[in-house]
């Protein structure tokens, strides 16, 4: 009975924390520029975030590892920071943006400038992780994001044309503007699969005291509990062409964005967006901070554990406060919260070989996972993600420049 | 301990426990002992910051040296723990006879702790 | 005498062949990325001589015509109830502030003579659009004053800053 309590609330944690101001974004530029054709770049995004989560967790319950344990263990000091420092550094990023997309979230309910909201959401954030556990961080702010569940009740109500948002998840060629199709193809994927969240799910598990009982939760949580919630994000991409694209009007602001529901949905469909974008965004700085702290004390073989009293944790709880105040100083500088978005998409697309090379030797050493290694089919995946993630590293900084 | 130990596969890089199950520290760096023609035996482990900076190339290796010498004459060795107090190595584990409250190694873990946890309200 | 030395090689042992194929691939794919960003320099050096080029003008006007869209939208939102008035004031400043550098742009580029007749003809009908798109968005947020948080000076000044910029990118030159 635990056990089917834990499942519900996993898979209510996958759906209701699956989309913040990256994913909505990127989706809403795809759907405004390109109708349903980008939907294979949800899709694919979330099938490999998907994999990648379920091995994750798998790695963590066998063997009691977090990744990061496991990589700094298996490949010694000198390579292992390497992913820890870029993840770390790229992550800062996305979430100074995520920090960007609450002010942002504010700005629209009040009027006032998102300058000013940089500091006190910087606060709030900083509280949740002092004061909470990581029960409260990963679910309580998933539940309340569950208010992201208004994209799937706008797109049905707009009556697309649901067979071609079906074709939308194969693969085409765009009939204009290719190197902007493969821009926003590239943000999408670099929005779907963050190191960051493998990470944090990686050391949730052990945080919850996994072991190997968990191992078919661990694949049900990840694996239908991220289709839903990238279900959602093609729910995104779907208005977006449904409203945005018919009037020609591109995603060049969040501004956008928010007023995606308001033909169907009125007042209600303003103001779900908004505070699906304000819950989402800060849920994602949470867990970005809590994710960072997690690599460097796990790294550095400090005591860690979002559970316990920050005092017993001094170093760990040091690491999360200074990067979250650190992370208002780019909105308080005036940067755009969208142009950060779209750069820090870009910069997780291009460093995702560091964070999943590791994966392929890990996820079939007996000393970790015993004898729950990678089959024949997880080995092909990983390493298709690896090849794709390759191809994304070298591409994504141009296309940035030449298509973003 | 009889049985064949690995050192870089089983030691290094591996968590360090002490005798109440609290994280002390990572494995990182082993310190020999050659005693002329006799086979070496480890002699310690190292931890912190140093000790890390050591593995890293000639930048980190001038880092280790400035951690150890700041504010002193004699340049300070990284924190060692003789390889006689290691009870266990187990798969996760080297499980150490020491307690984390009086251990060098988390030092700077009780300074925060009593100096801006505390003040914080953690 | 007893002489310490400090242990711990580079360790990244691979000890099966399938696991070595496997890593295999892993590592030569790192092997090609760096391989590949060798060459990143050039790559930016070009991309950033490209970006010191001119404007595309098809890619103004569409802009243009996503503003003015964006403008129209959200004043007939604010007509319906839709949307608060103190978003419509947000969005107005950013159509306005998007619209005064594109403007800019445009005026760049109407001058040029890379721009074929046609193109610029499309840019200087959108911004025309763009325009009147941003006298009814100001009209329709400017109806009931205590509602807005932006001070009334400011906002008609950014509108009338966006207005001049528009009228001066499709004056013919």
């Amino acid at each position: 009975m635990k056990k089917v309590m834990e499942l519900a609330l996993g898979l209510i944690t996958s759906i209701g924390g699956f989309l913040e101001i990256g994913s909505i974004t990127t989706a809403a530029q795809g759907g405004a520029a390109y109708t349903y054709q980008l939907g294979w770049s949800i899709a694919l995004g979330t099938l490999c975030l998907a994999l990648l989560l379920e091995m994750s967790g798998r790695l963590a319950a066998v063997s009691k590892h977090t990744i990061v344990d496991a990589i700094r263990e298996r490949f010694g000091l000198p390579f292992s920071v390497i992913p820890a420092a870029v993840v770390v550094l790229v992550s800062f990023l996305v979430m100074a943006s995520e920090l960007g997309g609450v002010s942002l979230a504010l700005k629209f309910a009040t009027g006032i400038d998102i300058r000013w909201w940089a500091l006190p959401v910087a606060l709030v954030a900083w509280l949740l992780l002092w004061k909470g556990t990581f029960g409260l961080v990963e679910q309580g702010v998933s539940l309340l994001g569950l208010v992201t569940l208004v994209f799937l009740v706008g797109a049905i109500k707009l009556h697309p044309d649901w067979g071609a948002v079906a074709h939308g998840l194969v693969p085409t060629l765009p009939k204009k503007e290719p190197t902007h199709y493969w821009f926003i193809a590239v943000s999408i994927l670099g929005a779907s699969i963050s190191p960051y969240l493998f990470i944090f799910y990686s050391s949730g598990a052990i945080e919850d005291k996994w072991d190997s009982s968990y191992l078919s939760m661990n694949r049900i949580t990840a694996g239908v509990g991220t289709a839903f919630g990238g279900a959602l994000a093609l729910m995104v991409l779907v208005g977006a062409g449904a409203v945005l694209a018919p009037r020609g009007i591109q995603v060049d602001s969040v501004e956008q964005v928010a007023l995606l529901l308001t033909h169907v949905l009125g007042r209600w469909g303003f103001v779900l967006v908004v505070l699906s974008l304000a819950i989402g965004s800060f849920g994602a700085v949470a867990e970005i901070a809590l994710a960072s702290a997690y690599i460097v004390a796990e790294e550095l073989g400090w005591n860690w554990s979002e559970d316990i009293a920050p005092h017993d944790a001094a170093r760990f709880s040091m690491v999360y406060t200074v990067l979250v105040v650190l992370s208002s100083i780019p909105i308080l500088l005036g940067l755009d919260p969208l142009k950060l978005t779209m750069l820090s998409m870009a910069l997780t697309a291009a460093s995702l070989p560091v964070a999943v090379v590791p994966f392929l030797l890990l996820m079939n050493d007996e000393r970790y996972v015993q004898e729950h290694t990678n089959g024949w089919f997880g080995n092909s995946a990983v390493t298709l993600i690896v090849l794709m993630s390759c191809v994304l590293a070298v591409v994504s900084i141009p296309l940035e420049i030449f298509g973003g | 301990m009889s049985e064949k130990l690995h050192l870089v596969h089983d030691v290094l890089d591996k968590m360090v426990l002490d005798r109440d199950k609290h994280r002390l520290g990572r494995v990182d760096t082993l310190v020999l002992q050659i005693r002329g023609d006799a086979p070496p035996r480890v002699a310690y482990m190292e931890m912190g910051g140093a000790a890390m900076c050591s593995r890293l190339g000639r930048v980190g290796r001038a880092l280790a040296t400035w951690i150890g010498s700041r504010g002193r004459e004699t340049p300070r060795q990284p924190y060692r723990i003789a390889w006689d107090l290691v009870r266990q190595v187990g798969p996760a584990h080297v499980v150490v006879d020491t307690d984390v409250e009086t251990s060098r190694t988390t030092a700077w873990e009780r300074w925060l702790a009593e100096k801006i946890v505390a003040r914080l309200g953690g | 005498m007893a002489e310490d030395v400090r242990y711990a090689p580079r360790a990244m042992p691979v000890s099966r062949a399938p696991l070595a194929a496997e890593a295999g691939t892993g590592l030569a794919c790192l092997a090609n990325m760096r391989r590949a960003l060798r060459h990143a320099p050039l790559v930016f050096a070009i991309a950033i001589a490209g970006c010191g080029g001119s404007p595309d003008v098809h890619a103004l006007a569409q802009s243009a015509h996503s503003w003015a869209a964006t403008a129209d939208f959200t004043a007939d939102r604010l007509a319906h109830g839709a949307i608060s008035r103190r978003f419509a004031v947000v969005t107005f400043d950013r159509v306005s502030t998007e619209l005064q550098q594109l403007a800019q742009s445009a005026a760049q580029v109407r001058d040029t003579s890379a721009a074929s007749a046609r193109d610029r003809a499309e840019l200087t009908a959108q911004l025309s659009v763009a325009r009147h798109a941003v006298v009814a968005l100001d009209s329709a947020a400017a109806r009931d004053n205590r509602a807005q948080l932006a001070a009334p000076q400011r906002r008609v000044g950014a509108s009338e800053a966006a207005l001049d910029s528009l009228a001066s990118a499709t004056e013919k030159p």
